[in-house]
Parts: C-alpha cells; sequence; structure tokens
C-alpha cells in the first residue's frame, strides 16, 4: 500500500488543495435529490450525486483457489447479467492470489471480459485478506477522478487455512498438554480482521464479495463474518455461496445491488468516526453506517 | 481523504493528456450508445458523461500503472515489491502467555482437601515471522518465493491433584484391627496356611458360613505376626506413604496429594513457498518439536504410582506442488514424512530397585507394580515405560479435470507405517493381591487385600521380557474417483468412490507370532498353537491384503429460487483402517509374557514375593508352538470381516431474516464388525452355563478343562477383532446470529443416541452379544454450545464515549470472546463388590430390587441416585441390570470461557493485544461421578450413590501479543 501511494505521487508530484468531499454508496427508493446527510450528528452539505444514468466502474477482483467448478459458474453469470443491464456498466478484472495484479482495464465489451475470466488461472494462495486494503485505495482513486461510479466484487473461494500468513494458530508443540492459548483460536483473525476495519472505515467504494464456498467451522465462521464487516463497513454486502447451484443467482443479486447504488459526495468538517445518517423525504435510503472523516493534515 | 482529493486533483490535470497517448481506452468505447456490448469498436462521438468514464478508467491504469500491478508497466523490481500488498513485506508477531496461580481461583478439589494452592507457572512464549524470502545479494524473492518461521517454548510447573486410598499406619505393621467392610462393619482376617478341607462339607449344597468346604483360621485380633510379614512386602511397605487426610468413608480416601509437573517443550514450523511461473507453486514445510514432561510425584518416594518422566519428539517434512495444466486441468502430488517418538528410557536409572527389595526373577530395575484390591497400590502404572517411535511416509496425486457440468477428481495415496515400538507392561513384574487369600474361601466379604499383601500372596503375576523392540511395518493405497455433476441449475450431485487397498502389519525380521485355532499344540497334541511368521510355510503377516471399496453419494439442492434455503443429503459406506497397535503384542516367543497360574485362587497364590518370580524356562527367542501353553496368548485376528460403517446424514439450511441462518441436521450411522479386545470376544471363555458348577469353578484344573482351548488361559486380541456393532443417531439445530455492529453468535443444541455392544467394562456373554446391546459408556447424549464474539460497542463511532479522547482511545478496541459449554452426564454403570464367580464372569453386573425407583428427586452429592435399587447378584449369577443403565446419568459438565481483548494500534501495520482469558470464568465445579459400587443386601457399601466432591476451578492468563 505504501507503495502504492508513493507511486501515485512520483507520477502526479503535486499537492493542490486540501478537500473535505467524501464520497458514499447509497441506495433509495426516492429521488436522490431529496437526500440529507448528518456526520456525528452534524448535517454535512451534498455536493454532487451520481445515480444509477452513471457510469459505473465495477472491479472485479477475482481470488479463487479452489473450486474452478464455481468460478466457470460465476463467469457465466457475470457476463451474462451484465450483458443484460445494459452499456454504462464497465468492468475491470484484477487477481489477487499470491499478489494483486490487474488482468484487465475497465471494460464494456462482454467477449473480452469473458475471455479474460476464463484465462484466470484457479491456484495458489488466497489473498482477500492480503490485498482488501489496497483494491479498496485503488477504487476509492478511481472513483474520486471522475463523476462516475464504481465498485468493488471480489470473489474468493479461500479458507482462512489456505492463507500464507499464520491466521489459525497450527500446533508447534503436541506435548504441551496445557496450552490454552489456543482456546479462542480465532484472535489473529480478529485481529486483521479489525485493522483491515478500521482503515475500510475511510474507504469510499463499497465492497462487495461473493465466497464460493460457505464453510461451518468455528475459525472459517470468523473469516466469514469478517468479509461480512468489510462490506458493511464500505456499504457493500457479502454473500456465501452453498453451493455451485447457488451461484447464478446470487450473482444475478449482487449485480442487481450494485448497479442500484448512487454515489453521494458530501463536505464533511469532522475528524475521526462519526456515525453517519442519510435520510430521504421520498422513501427508505441504505447507506453505511459510520464513516472515518479526514483529520486536519492527513 | 485529503490524499485521495489531491490524486483526484492531479488526475484531471493529467488525465487528457495521458489519454491522447493511451491505446484502446476502455477497448476504444468513447461511444455513447452501443448497441451490442460485445462490440468494441467506436461508433458515434462522444457525449460529456464518456468524458468521465474514460477519465476514470485512465487514472484506473495509471493508479495500477504507478503501483506496479500491470503487467509490462513497471520494471521488474517495482513491479516485484508491490505484487501482493502485504506479502510484499515481513510480517508477524511476538507473543507471551503468562499463567500463575496468584491469577487463579483454588480449584474445587483442593479446596475441598483443605488445600490453599495449585501451584501454577506457566510462560508460553514465541514468535512468527512470514514474508517474501530475501537474502540480500544472494536470492530476491519478492513475488515468487514466501517463508513463514513459528518458534514457540514453554516453561511451565503445574500442580495435579489425587484422592486416593491407601493402607492405615496401623494396617501397614499387620495389625488389622481397625478393618471394616464398606457398610462399616468389622472385618475379620484368615490365616492362609491354616486352610484345611472341612470335613462336615456338603457337597450337595451351596458354600456358605455354616457349610464350608474349605476352613481357615482367623489371625488372632486380626493381627498378622510380624514374623509371617512377607520380607519383600515389609520392604515395599517402607515406600507406601501414610495417610494425610480422612475424607472417608472408613479409612478410606485417606491420602491427598497436590504433585506439580514440570514440562518444556519448544518447537517451530517454517514454510517455504515457492511459484514457478504462472502457474506452478511448491511448497515446503517442516515441522520440529521436542518435549520433555517430568513425572509426577503422586508418592514421593520410589513406589510412586504414576508416569516417569516423559520425551517427545515430532517431526514433519512435507514437499507438494501444484500444477495448473490447463484451465481445466490442475494437478497436486504431495510428499510426507512425519515421526513421532516417546520415551522413558531416561527416567531407568542406575538404582536396582527389585534387589534393593530381594524380589527375585524379574528383569527389569523399576519398582515392580504391587496391586492392592481396595487399595491404591505401588509402582508404575500399566505401560509406563515404553519407546515408540513412529514414521509415516504419505506421497498423494489428484488430478482435477472439469468438463461442461462435470468435475472429476482423481486421486491416489500411497501411506507407509514404520512403527519401533518397545512398551514394558511390567518390566519388573506385576503383582495382584485380592482379598480372597486372607477370607474365608467362597465367602465374600472376608479378608483384605492389603493383608494378603503383606503376606506376599499373590493371585495373579505377570511379567514381560521384551529383548527387542518390535518394528512393525504396513501399507495402504487409496483411489478415489469423483464426478461433481451439476445435474440441473439449483441441484449438484457428487458421487465418489474410493478403493482402498492395505496390507496387513508385518515385522521387519519377522519377529511376529499368533495364535492359531487349528494348529496341533505340540505339547498337547489339540488344537491351538502360535505360528511365527516366516516359518513353517506361515507367511510373513497373519492377515490378508484387503481391498475395499467405500462408495458415497451426495446432493445439494436449493429448492427456492431466492435460495434462503438449501438442502444437503450425503450416504456413504467407510471403513475403519487397519491398525498396527503398539507394544509387544503378537510377538511371543521373540518376547515373553510370564502369567504364572494359582492352581485355585482362593487357596493358594500363583507367586509369593519372598520366593520371586519363576523364570523362563528357555531363553529367547523360544520358537517352540506350545510356547505360550498354560498363559495368556495373542492372537492376530485372521477373519474376513471389516471394521465398516454406514452413513446416511440429511441438512437443511435456511436464512431467516434479521441476519439469522438456522441450520437442522439428522445423521444416522450403523458400524458393524467394529474393532474391539479379546476380553469382549472372549474366544476362550468357560460357558455361562458352567455357573452350575459353582464353586468347583474355583479349582484350576476343572475350569480349564472348560475351556475351549483347555491349554492356554485367554486369547487376547489387543483392539483387533472385528466383532463390534454400533448404532449412531443425532439430531442437531443450529442458530447463528450476525449482526453489523460486530456481534456474532452460535447457539448449537444436539441430542444424540449411541448404542453399541462393546463400550465399558466388557461383556458377559460372547456369544450372546444381544445381551450387551446398551447405551454407550461414555458418551454424553446432549451437548448445548455458545459461541460468542462482541466488538464493545465504545469508541468513536461507536454508540457509547464516541468522542475522541483519551478515555474513548481507551475504551475502544475492546473485544469479548466466549464459548460455553454443557453436556449431559453419561450413563452410569453399576458394579458389584463382589465376583463370586470362580473366574468365569469377569464382567459380573447388579440386580434391579422390584419395586425400588432408581431416581431420586433431587440429585446431589449425597445420593445421585437411589443404591436400595440395586444389590449384588447371588454368588454364581451374571446380574440382571443392563451393562449401562438405561436411564441413570452421571452429572453433567458445564464450563464457561471468556476473553477480552485489547487492541491498541501502533501504526497501520503494527498493533499491540492485551489478552485477558479466563477458563472456566465462573468458578464452576463439576461433580465427579458417584460412587456405583453397589455390594450385597446385608453389607451394602454406604457410599453408594454420593458424590464425593467437585473438580475445577478458574484459571487466568494474560498474554501480550505485538503485531507488525
Amino acid at each position: 500500500m505504501r507503495v502504492l501511494r508513493l507511486g501515485a505521487l512520483v507520477l502526479l508530484p503535486a499537492s493542490l488543495a486540501y478537500s473535505e468531499a467524501f464520497k458514499m454508496a447509497v441506495w433509495s427508493e426516492g429521488p436522490t435529490s431529496a437526500l440529507a446527510v448528518t456526520v456525528g450528528g452534524e448535517t454535512a452539505a451534498v455536493r454532487s450525486v451520481q445515480t444509477t444514468e452513471d457510469h459505473l466502474i465495477l472491479l472485479l477482483v477475482m481470488d479463487a483457489v479452489k473450486f474452478q467448478d464455481r468460478v466457470d459458474a460465476v463467469r457465466e453469470a457475470l457476463v451474462a447479467k451484465l450483458t443484460s443491464l445494459g452499456p454504462k456498466h464497465f468492468v475491470g478484472v484484477m487477481s489477487a492470489q499470491d499478489g494483486l495484479r490487474v488482468v484487465l482495464d475497465p471494460v464494456r465489451g462482454r467477449s473480452k471480459l469473458r475471455d479474460k475470466l476464463q484465462s484466470l488461472d484457479v491456484r495458489g494462495v488466497p489473498g482477500l485478506m492480503d490485498v482488501v486494503e489496497q483494491v479498496s485505495d485503488i477504487a476509492d482513486q478511481t472513483l474520486t477522478s471522475a463523476e462516475v461510479r464504481v465498485a468493488v466484487l471480489f470473489v474468493t473461494d479461500g479458507e482462512i487455512e489456505d492463507y500464507r500468513g499464520d491466521y489459525t494458530i497450527p500446533v508447534v508443540n503436541p506435548s504441551d498438554s496445557s496450552d490454552l492459548s489456543r482456546r479462542f483460536r480465532n484472535q489473529l483473525i480478529l485481529e486483521r480482521i479489525r485493522s483491515i476495519v478500521d482503515r475500510l472505515e475511510a474507504a469510499q467504494a463499497p465492497l462487495f464479495f461473493l465466497h464460493l464456498a460457505r464453510q461451518y467451522d468455528d475459525l472459517n465462521e470468523v473469516y466469514q463474518n469478517g468479509i461480512t464487516e468489510f462490506a458493511q463497513t464500505t456499504g457493500g454486502r457479502a454473500v456465501f455461496a452453498r453451493g455451485v447451484q447457488e451461484i447464478p443467482a446470487v450473482v444475478g443479486q449482487l449485480l442487481d445491488e450494485i448497479a442500484a447504488h448512487s454515489v453521494v459526495t458530501i463536505e464533511t468538517g469532522c475528524e475521526g468516526v462519526h456515525k453517519l445518517e442519510v435520510q430521504s423525504t421520498a422513501g427508505s435510503v441504505r447507506h453505511r453506517e459510520t464513516v472515518r472523516c479526514p483529520s486536519a493534515g492527513s | 481523504m485529503k490524499r485521495v482529493a489531491v490524486t483526484s486533483a492531479l488526475l484531471s490535470v493529467f488525465a487528457l493528456g495521458a489519454m491522447a497517448a493511451a491505446p484502446d481506452v476502455s477497448e476504444r468505447t468513447v461511444t455513447t450508445e452501443v448497441t451490442n456490448p460485445d462490440e468494441d469498436t467506436v461508433r458515434r462521438r462522444d457525449r460529456p458523461e464518456m468524458a468521465q468514464i474514460r477519465q476514470a478508467v485512465q487514472a484506473f491504469r495509471l493508479i495500477t500503472g504507478s503501483a506496479g500491478l500491470r503487467p509490462g508497466s513497471a520494471d521488474a523490481s517495482q513491479r516485484a515489491a508491490a505484487v501482493g500488498g502485504r506479502s510484499s513485506s515481513w510480517h508477524g508477531r511476538i507473543f507471551e502467555y503468562f499463567r500463575n496461580d496468584a491469577l487463579d481461583a483454588v480449584p474445587h478439589e483442593v479446596v475441598q482437601r483443605g488445600g490453599e494452592r495449585n501451584l501454577r507457572r506457566r510462560n508460553q512464549f514465541g514468535f512468527t515471522l512470514n514474508g517474501p524470502l530475501v537474502v540480500p545479494k544472494l536470492y530476491n524473492g519478492r513475488g515468487r518465493t514466501f517463508f513463514t518461521f513459528s518458534y514457540e517454548g514453554t516453561r511451565e510447573r503445574v500442580g495435579r491433584s489425587y484422592l486416593r486410598t491407601l493402607a492405615t499406619e496401623q494396617r501397614r505393621l499387620g495389625d488389622f484391627s481397625d478393618l471394616v467392610d464398606k457398610a462399616g462393619r468389622a472385618l475379620t482376617i484368615y490365616d492362609p496356611s491354616t486352610t484345611r478341607a472341612n470335613p462336615l462339607y456338603d457337597p450337595s449344597g451351596r458354600v456358605r458360613r455354616s457349610n464350608l468346604q474349605h476352613e481357615r483360621t482367623p489371625f488372632p485380633n486380626n493381627r498378622i505376626p510380624a514374623h509371617r510379614l512377607d520380607s519383600v512386602a515389609l520392604k515395599a511397605t517402607r515406600e507406601y506413604p501414610k495417610p494425610n487426610t480422612a475424607v472417608g468413608p472408613f479409612y478410606r480416601n485417606n491420602y491427598w496429594s497436590n504433585p506439580s509437573e514440570r514440562s518444556t517443550p519448544d518447537g517451530f514450523i517454517a514454510r517455504v513457498d515457492h511459484n514457478i511461473g504462472e502457474s506452478q507453486k511448491v511448497t515446503l514445510s517442516i515441522n520440529s518439536s521436542d518435549g520433555f514432561r517430568e513425572g509426577l510425584d503422586i508418592y514421593p518416594t520410589a513406589a510412586n504410582y504414576a508416569r516417569p518422566d516423559r520425551e517427545f519428539v515430532n517431526r514433519r517434512i512435507r514437499l507438494s506442488d501444484t500444477v495448473n495444466v490447463t484451465p481445466n486441468i490442475t494437478y497436486r502430488a504431495a510428499l510426507q514424512a512425519r515421526s513421532e517418538m516417546v520415551d522413558t528410557n531416561s527416567s531407568l536409572g542406575d538404582q536396582d530397585l527389585p534387589r534393593d527389595l530381594g524380589l527375585q526373577g524379574v528383569n527389569g530395575k523399576v519398582f515392580p507394580a504391587l496391586r492392592f484390591r481396595g487399595y491404591t497400590g505401588m509402582g508404575p502404572p500399566q505401560r509406563s515405560y515404553l519407546r515408540n517411535s513412529l514414521a509415516v511416509y504419505d506421497f498423494d496425486n489428484e488430478l482435477i479435470l472439469r468438463s461442461g457440468k462435470h468435475t472429476w477428481t482423481v486421486t491416489s495415496t500411497a501411506n507407509i507405517v514404520d512403527w519401533g515400538t518397545l512398551e514394558l507392561d511390567a518390566p519388573s513384574g506385576t503383582f495382584s493381591f485380592n482379598e480372597r487369600l486372607t477370607g474365608l474361601p467362597g465367602i465374600n466379604n472376608t479378608g483384605d487385600g492389603f493383608a494378603t499383601f503383606l503376606l506376599g500372596q499373590a493371585w495373579r503375576a505377570e511379567a514381560t521380557d521384551q529383548p527387542h523392540p518390535a518394528y512393525l511395518h504396513r501399507k495402504a493405497f487409496q483411489n478415489t474417483v469423483g464426478n461433481q455433476w451439476q445435474v440441473r441449475p439449483n441441484l449438484t450431485l457428487t458421487l465418489r468412490l474410493n478403493v482402498d487397498a492395505t496390507s496387513p502389519r508385518i515385522e521387519k525380521y519377522d519377529r511376529q507370532s499368533s495364535f492359531d485355532l487349528s494348529t496341533i499344540n505340540d505339547a498337547t497334541g489339540t488344537a491351538g498353537a502360535l505360528v511365527f511368521a516366516g516359518r513353517n510355510g506361515q507367511g510373513r503377516a497373519f492377515q490378508p491384503f484387503r481391498v475395499r471399496a467405500e462408495p458415497r453419494i451426495s446432493v445439494s439442492w436449493s429448492p427456492t429460487a431466492s435460495r434462503s434455503t438449501v438442502v444437503r443429503g450425503t450416504l456413504l459406506r467407510s471403513y475403519s483402517p487397519v491398525s498396527l497397535r503398539s507394544g509387544p503384542f503378537a510377538t511371543q516367543g521373540f518376547s515373553g509374557r510370564r502369567n504364572p497360574i494359582s492352581a485355585n485362587r482362593q487357596l493358594v497364590p500363583a507367586v509369593t514375593l519372598a520366593d520371586g518370580f519363576p523364570a523362563l524356562t528357555n531363553p529367547l527367542p523360544d520358537l517352540r508352538n506350545d510356547f505360550a501353553n498354560e498363559s495368556d496368548v495373542d492372537m492376530i485376528p485372521a477373519t474376513a470381516a471389516q471394521p465398516n460403517f454406514n452413513h446416511l446424514s440429511l441438512e437443511v439450511e435456511r436464512i431467516l431474516p434479521k441476519g439469522l441462518v438456522l441450520r437442522a441436521r439428522g445423521r444416522a450411522t450403523r458400524g458393524r464388525d467394529l474393532l474391539v479386545g479379546g476380553h469382549i470376544v472372549s474366544l476362550n471363555q468357560v460357558p455361562l452355563s458352567a455357573l452350575a458348577y459353582r464353586d468347583r469353578l474355583n479349582d484350576e484344573v476343572f475350569r480349564r478343562s472348560l475351556r475351549p482351548f483347555p491349554h492356554f488361559q485367554q486369547i487376547r486380541a489387543n483392539y483387533q477383532y472385528p466383532s463390534g456393532r454400533l448404532h449412531y443417531d443425532e439430531g442437531q439445530i443450529t442458530l447463528r446470529k450476525r449482526t453489523g455492529d460486530g456481534l456474532s453468535l452460535d447457539l448449537d443444541y444436539a441430542y444424540r443416541r449411541r448404542k453399541d455392544d462393546f463400550s465399558g467394562p466388557g461383556v458377559q456373554d460372547p456369544h450372546d452379544r444381544k445381551a450387551a446391546w446398551a447405551h454407550s459408556v461414555g458418551f454424553r447424549p446432549q451437548r448445548l454450545s455458545l459461541t460468542y464474539t462482541y466488538e464493545l460497542p465504545m469508541g468513536p463511532g461507536k454508540p457509547i464515549l464516541a468522542r475522541r479522547g483519551p478515555l474513548a482511545r481507551l475504551v475502544s478496541d475492546w473485544t469479548v470472546s466466549g464459548y460455553t459449554r454443557w453436556y449431559s452426564g453419561d450413563p452410569i454403570v453399576l458394579e458389584p463388590m463382589f465376583n463370586n464367580t470362580g473366574g468365569i464372569v469377569r464382567f459380573l453386573r447388579v440386580d434391579a430390587v422390584a419395586g425400588i425407583d432408581p431416581h431420586v428427586p433431587n440429585p446431589g452429592p449425597g445420593g445421585w441416585f437411589n443404591p436400595q435399587a440395586f444389590v449384588d447378584p447371588p454368588d454364581f449369577a451374571l446380574g440382571s441390570v443392563a451393562r449401562s443403565h438405561p436411564t441413570l446419568r452421571n452429572p453433567d459438565y458445564r464450563n464457561h470461557d471468556i476473553s477480552l481483548t485489547k487492541r491498541l494500534v501502533l501504526s497501520q501495520e503494527q498493533s499491540v493485544e492485551v489478552l485477558v482469558q479466563s477458563f472456566n470464568f465462573l468458578n464452576q465445579g463439576n461433580w465427579t461421578d458417584p460412587d456405583t459400587e453397589i455390594g450385597p443386601a446385608n453389607a451394602r457399601n454406604v457410599n453408594a450413590g454420593r458424590i464425593i466432591g467437585s473438580r475445577g476451578g478458574r484459571v487466568l492468563q494474560l498474554g501480550l501479543r505485538y503485531n507488525f
């Protein structure tokens, strides 16, 4: 992440002005013009709104290491659904296993998307926990670069045991019969999740997650809860497929939700993490619950 | 936010210029209307919003390009440094966990004995480091080679608590004037040297006090004269601790010990991943651990009744390779070698304790195992001295092929197990003393086991001679073909067939033998003799090479389009793996087991301590097929039956509103031909109809004449005989709740029923296993668990103390996690106090007393069940109550653990966690099981049905973890 920032600054070496604008995803039943936003109880001015009429860039982050058949199902469902959604939806593809890479720049053409997705290997070590902040950063910078909507969809099938990082606290000394340090084996996962959530509180683009293989053991429950928390922190959603047969429907639901979001740009003068409330006189509104405001000098 | 704004502004400035040079921006879709989204060509003139999307796409390119995330967009080193986010730099943690008894509650069992503390000193420390493998000037593995290294060590000393029954000081000197039975009535000990036939005995009547077959004279004043005490027993008694408490009843539970145990394990796990190109990954992992656990001094003497010091060594190395041949073909291979060793040799020492005691004829140098019925014995428990070294080699291959709606999986596994095992059940002999030799022959509730010991008269003795370890070997091969078929969009069917081929066990030097039912015994000329591996036409193994098919079919179905419900079902058949078993089992002739037999266990001992142990008649190896005559004999069953399970499960999961997920599951398993011990199948059992012979059964010559193989005692199968049957049914319901404010909660309840015909102490009639069908002993039918994690709602952005400041910083980032478990009690196994069946019924049951309810209204330590509802069976009768009681249950078990974690953020990549973990934080005491020994109607165990105390106590662990 540090390298990413440095790289961006090296290429764009200038500092212009401090801005307190913050973009966020909102799902509103009524017209977005009727929105009123408060941050930490203070009214925040709505500077602009990108609606479903505006273009959307979906950054698809593939992180599949196990189930090729499920990835095949995702690919077919994605292409079919995007085709039906129409030409305002651009899709870029990144790969997260063994490090983040760009596979395809955002395009509208579905055949190229299909080809690229087909060429991706289902292999390696899952990278979601390692790259989610970096992807969020890229999405935010893309979002703030123009008047478009940007969302991220992670497609993953990894379990917590698959990670290279030592999240599961494997037993080192089998003869240590009094070891209680592993009674709460979820703590390393929780720590990593907390660390990620801390940083995602400042994220602007909504993150969506499609996990292709729901797991039920204690450690994966914590991991999957964490993924859900990543999504909720940014206003997105996480869905866990319980079998290949669920994937087409799930992909359809997720893409419908992504396509339906608006981006509201507000101006805030706050610092730190605050409760966010968005209200509309024209119907119910769904949005993220908190926001980390920029601190002075950050 | 400022960073994003700055970048955005810069991008705005540079975007137009960059776009001019950028090829194929948005696939050249600088068009306003694209009727066919698959067309990439430019069709119409730009509209203003298209400029925005072009600007955003170009920004994406610039950002990812500057970060080196694009192929060819940055130089190799930059890209390598950027790849992987966190995986581009080293991360890890350093930790310390600390426990001290000053932080703990004193355990209930210690408090109940008047203790004030239970020693606990524990430091557990270590670190983990992972990241790209970089060796300056030699190797830069960023982006392709990664390592993980974890070290952990522990230094611990922890107390254990034991409550035992030892002989009183008075009895140690031969004075049994304080001796009472379990009903509190005075007991008389008799002088075995005065045993004589009763000239008035009427063989047509039952043996009873008024019709004794053999008479004995009581010791005067219930005291054994000093000159009658066995010299070896007398010396051994000096090492027998004196009672130090009086929990009771009647001099029982009179020794409490709270020794500490030291443990010092150290180990590491190292792993290296290397990516070869884009489609191949090689992983090497190495685990190593060395442990030492000091033996407990339950007795602070040479006669310690505890396991000795043990050393543990664990090693593992695994090399795996994954190749994506094409997107539809994946190949994985793994090679693993693993070894485990447990060794007690270091604790043998130089002292020759049997020699010091004056005990002759045993090979070992440790204290002999002396066991007295009714008391805790002296010397090490069974299997205390051993050196077991296990080596396992695995080679796995897996090929995954995808074609249309089918995913095929083909796996093959080769598994080789080598086990070097040296286990001495009784290196210096095991000597068992019961009350019969100091009681009235044929009369229950007379005599005393410790009095018999003082006279040195063991009714049973055993010594093991194993000059060499047994080097056991087994191979297994598994080949599996599986197909996952997406039958319909909402229905997936998975079929799998596994074919398992397993070799029987062989011994490296063919030092194996087994009892064969049909071989003619050289000494007796009858069927039944030892056969030896690789000799006289016998192959190297005693069992066939086995090939077994294990089919499995499973289905996953989403019945509704909303995917709120999923139904899963599985039907499979499986087999248990063939067990090698450790120790000298089935090596007779190469190893020896001397177990001299008493001609009549009521009248004469098998061995007298002062006379020592009879020597083997021939040196080892002794390959006569009658080598094991007159003793227990080992048999590797050659039966074709194999332990197998049929399993059916059905599960429904439904997503409910408000973040709730409900999961209901039913399972049924049927096991047949499960591996059981020789005491269950009892191939050399005297038919139970012989109970009609009553007291004649005590005569060894007569009793052996009734056995199928009269020249042997028991036929031992060491849990390798396939004849067990099991039914297991389970209903489970799980409710999961997730909320967006950091709460996750799982509530799980399971009701399980498990019945079998082999668990627990044993069966009575091997020919009527249906009579043994009962609830599984030790199995708790109900389980309720609650697991929760909650991020406390305090600090910035949270409902409580949301404002920033020192206080908010202090109260933020606290997480509480917990586990709560409840298990219902397992079935109670009722035991008679006396077994007067001539030694042919090893597992006697009690009789039910008609009209008395065994349940009590408010079970508690004073009375958990009503013992008046049961009674010892009459002499030479089996008892009528089931092997495990159908409705009585032992106390349930509860435990509550909680963890509180405070996370202090030092920087984006660094944090410190302070952990406060409390195990059994409610300081719950769980009742120990009630006394289940019943007693005859005229001498009931006054303690039957009562609970002696509770166990458990709160333990606090503090931890500090630095994550970076």
